[in-house]
């Protein structure tokens, strides 16, 4: 019976499919475009059962009132079949509201079907109690004939295929101004669907932007290059005021050129009083080692270079108490004893030095 | 908008540790091969230079930046002397980068390393690589004013 009901499901797409997306309706008027796949397919064994009754009297139903033709065949305990809907519901979300939009959004899509669906049960329950006055006569017919259940149901098929186009016409203009909202309302719950989707897609398209992977994959490389150079922005001395990528980057290759040749212009400095720093270097290094087993060494307190000693906190910023306070004494230390072996002859003169003309060697 | 998988991480080590570095490559270059001629200056010049960049690499990222990588394997290569010259294909990715911005393309040439790498990867390794040799400039400028008598 199943793979029967499933046949009938299938004819019943063939239905939606020639008419189109227009079948899809919020109002209760096209509602028995919605509920005659639910029905073929949930509660279609009671109508099976008593199938036969329609091969006398549905033609005329359907042609005196398309609306309710379909609604005759239900026997009257089908509003007990309600709880079953969401069975029903997949095959609906494919041939009914299967429109543009509806194919990539899913669960969503399965929810407002829902939520229409309950509102087609209880708009259903009117059309029930109009129907049922000129039916109920019928009923007790139905229950004779059951083995001629298949091809009355298929009989009923062709009818319903034949009924589309009637219903097209019909209400057509309704059923525009219902798809418009519809599609709004799938707008909505597109938007809220991405949400989740985020962790993996990173950008959305703004309106009337491109949508196709190629431009959101630009556009994400673009978006992580402009964060980049924000960060670099912040990182270049006067590069805060500049707008504008070109002049930007020409700013930031400035400054990296002229800190590569600030460090090629202090390596000459260093070569040139290489002699002195050739001879001590192994010394300083020994002392560097030994400072650093014996931590305790009071060398902040004691010497006498105070000009020298100002230089040095500025330059560590305290991150790691544990590791920073060895290296900073090791430096101190070291050139320290630098000055202690006699390089620096005057170390009052060690004052004089001024902290801008350390950062900035004249070029 | 940061990226949620992979965050950007251009933090520096300590300006001690580029002292430490800088200092032990300078030892291990004079005992490698010492200064012994006071007239090549220019030699010790270019030695000294590489011995600040390359403990800069080391301090900074080791192996861990692309940068730092980069340099520390050109340094490596002209250590052995091994001078291969690369051979000039123009595949799509070249011919493709030349119709970029030619601001990102002297970045390129500026940063280690940065031939190969997305934009805004060289970005990143930039910002790091800047900062890096702030540092160093400053250790020098420390050693130089120590050392130059006045």
């Amino acid at each position: 019976m199943g793979g029967e009901s499933n046949e009938d499901e299938m004819r019943f797409k063939h239905g939606d499919d020639e008419s189109g997306i227009s079948r899809v309706g919020i109002t209760s008027v096209p509602l028995y475009a919605k509920a005659d796949p639910f029905f073929s397919s949930a509660d279609w064994d009671p109508v099976v059962n008593g199938g036969g009754f329609s091969s006398s009297h549905y033609p005329s139903m359907a042609m005196d009132n398309p609306g309710m033709s379909c609604f005759s065949h239900y026997p009257p305990s089908s509003g007990s079949g309600y709880p079953d809907m969401p069975a029903s519901l997949v095959p609906f979300g494919d041939c009914g509201g299967g429109g543009q939009i509806g194919h990539f959004l899913g669960s969503d899509k399965k929810g407002e079907n829902v939520g229409r669906l309950i509102r087609a049960g209880e708009s259903h329950e009117d059309h029930h109690q109009v129907s049922d006055d000129g039916v109920l006569g019928a009923s007790p017919t139905r229950k004779r004939r059951q083995p001629e259940a298949e091809s009355q149901r298929n009989k009923k098929a062709v009818e319903e295929f034949q009924e589309d186009p009637q219903r097209g016409s019909d209400q057509s203009q309704k059923k525009h101004k219902n798809d418009q909202s519809k599609e709004t309302m799938n707008k909505e719950s597109s938007q809220s669907e991405e949400a989740p989707k985020e962790n993996y897609i990173h950008m959305r398209a703004r309106r009337g932007q491109a949508t196709n992977s190629h431009s959101l994959a630009e556009r994400v490389r673009r978006e992580k290059i402009s964060e980049r150079m924000r960060l670099l922005q912040e990182l270049v001395p006067g590069c805060n005021k500049i707008t504008g990528k070109a002049v930007m980057l020409d700013e930031i290759i400035n400054y990296v050129q002229s800190l590569q040749q600030q460090v090629e212009f202090l390596s000459m400095k260093l070569a040139t009083v290489n002699p002195e720093l050739n001879v001590d270097i192994d010394r300083i290094l020994a002392k560097d080692l030994l400072q650093s087993r014996d931590r305790n060494t009071p060398t902040l307190g004691l010497n006498p270079f105070t000009g020298f000693q100002g230089t040095i906190p500025n330059i560590s910023t305290t991150a790691n108490p544990q590791y920073h306070p060895l290296p900073q004494t090791t430096l101190e230390s070291e050139l320290q004893s630098l000055y202690q072996m006699g390089f620096v002859s005057n170390p009052s003169t060690m004052s004089s030095f001024s902290p801008n003309g350390r950062l900035k060697p004249e070029l | 908008m940061a990226s949620p998988d992979k965050p950007i991480n251009t933090d520096v080590p300590e300006k001690n540790a580029f002292a430490l570095h800088f200092l032990q490559t300078l030892s291990n270059l004079r005992t490698q091969n010492p200064f012994n001629s006071p007239n090549k200056t220019n030699d010790r010049v270019t030695k000294i230079k590489k011995a600040a960049y390359v403990s800069m690499a080391r301090a900074a990222g080791g192996t861990n930046r692309l940068w730092s990588r980069a340099l520390l394997r050109r340094a490596a290569k002209e250590d052995n002397k091994i001078v291969r010259l690369r051979k000039k294909r123009v595949t799509w990715q070249r011919r493709r980068r030349n119709q970029r911005a030619p601001e990102v393309e002297r970045l390129r040439k500026l940063v280690p390393g940065g031939g190969g790498m997305e934009t805004s990867k060289l970005m990143e390794e930039t910002a790091h690589y800047i900062k890096c040799l702030c540092m160093q400039v400053k250790v020098m400028q420390c050693l130089v004013d120590g050392l130059s008598p006045k």
